[in-house]
């Protein structure tokens, strides 16, 4: 429930304060929200299964986002930014798609 | 531990893809409760206030990230629309050029065509000046002709003298048989010439000639038997049969005239009548 209540409060905030995003980091926000995706559904898998625990999910998200932000990064100073960006979306999509079929497994039973 | 190595094993062995599918939610978890069911610690419970924060700082990302996106489809929007606007201008200006080059070419065109018709107007001008120049003794002719040279006749008998009248007799003849041009003792014969006595001497040009007097022309192949024909070349041979005067005729095949000297080639009151007649147009036209 605080979950939910932080996630709502989160989207109000952006929505309302509308942060200028620095033009170096632009590149990296798309990334970053797949990746913060990817702890998320994570997190809720855990929490259906029973073991959630609040220091790995705070973990894995912060980890998520910078390495997913950092990979890119180093894609781009190499010059294969997009391929990379790629490549982590791929990875994650797939991780976000198990978690998510567990989660329905978890709610439908089927 | 073993149980660590062959899970280290397995993950060495398994696809990267399968892998990635089966380990999608964290070890982590799965370690944690492990260690807390050993220490037999009960399994969380209560207010995830740290999953809120993050959840909320997810919320913020997204927000953020939904914003910037909207934001920049507008930017994209007025770049693209201010790009297809320049493009259209350009694209009018193109065209604008295109029909201006279409233009400048059928003007090219129709200036070539009369560059050309004017140079074709320009030779046939060029070349009438040069005949022009020819007949009127402007410039040196050459070509094959009549040599007639006359003597006094031979006694010296003053009456046997050969006067003005007599050669303008053999030149008129010469003329009316078809010469083209005419000098004589190397004086070309031009509009403004006269054959005249001097005292004794006979003048041409303005100056004096001595005998004997070599009147060249230049004609065709047939200026001879021509000249013998006509009235005055018969007057000539027969005044010349008359005073008893030597004269020798002789076709020859190359003729080289001089051109009359600049004090005859200069008009000095005569000039083209201003009125507009036929051969107008060609002194106008620049």
């Amino acid at each position: 429930m605080i979950a939910v209540l932080g996630l709502v409060i989160g989207i109000v905030l952006g929505l309302v304060l509308q942060p200028d995003v620095p033009r170096g980091l632009e590149p990296y926000l798309p990334i970053a929200v797949v990746a913060a995706l990817d702890a998320v559904f994570g997190g809720l898998r855990a929490y259906l299964d029973g073991i959630f625990d609040d220091k790995v999910f705070v973990i894995s998200f912060a980890s998520n986002v910078v390495i997913a932000a950092g990979i890119v990064f180093l894609g781009d100073q190499l010059g294969v930014g997009g391929q990379l960006s790629t490549g982590v979306i791929v990875v994650l999509g797939i991780r976000i798609f198990a978690n998510v079929a567990a989660i329905r497994r978890h709610l439908f039973h089927a | 531990m073993t149980e660590t190595s062959q899970l280290a094993g397995d993950r060495a062995r398994t696809p990267l893809l399968e892998l990635v599918t089966r380990e999608s939610l964290d070890l982590d978890y799965h370690d944690v409760a492990r260690r807390r069911a050993r220490q037999g610690r009960a399994p969380i419970s209560g207010p995830h206030r740290g999953a809120a924060v993050a959840i909320g700082v997810f919320g913020l990302l997204v927000g953020v990230a939904a914003v910037q996106n909207s934001r920049n489809a507008d930017v994209e929007q007025a770049n693209r629309d201010a790009l297809i606007e320049r493009i259209e201008v350009r694209k009018d200006a193109a065209a604008g050029l295109r029909d201006r080059v279409a233009e400048l070419r059928s003007q090219n065109d129709d200036l070539v065509a009369r560059l050309v018709s004017l140079t074709g107007t320009v030779e046939g001008v060029e070349q009438t000046r040069e005949e022009l120049a020819l007949g009127a003794g402007f410039v040196a002719a050459e070509g094959p002709g009549l040599r007639v040279t006359v003597r006094d006749q031979a006694g010296g008998d003053p009456d046997g003298l050969v006067r003005a009248t007599d050669l303008r007799v053999l030149v008129n003849g010469l003329w009316e048989a078809g010469a083209e041009a005419v000098a004589i003792n190397g004086r070309r014969l031009t509009a403004l010439s006269a054959i005249v006595n001097a005292d004794i001497a006979i003048q041409v040009n303005k100056g004096p000639l001595s005998p004997p007097y070599v009147v060249q022309a230049i004609g065709g192949p047939d200026l001879e038997a021509d000249f013998v024909e006509t009235q005055s070349g018969t007057t000539f041979l027969a005044l010349a049969e008359q005073f008893g005067f030597g004269v020798e005729r002789d076709t020859v095949p190359s003729l080289l005239l001089p051109a009359a000297p600049p004090s005859l080639q200069q008009l000095r009151y005569a000039e083209r009548p201003s009125a507009s007649g036929p051969d107008d147009q060609e002194a106008t036209n620049p």
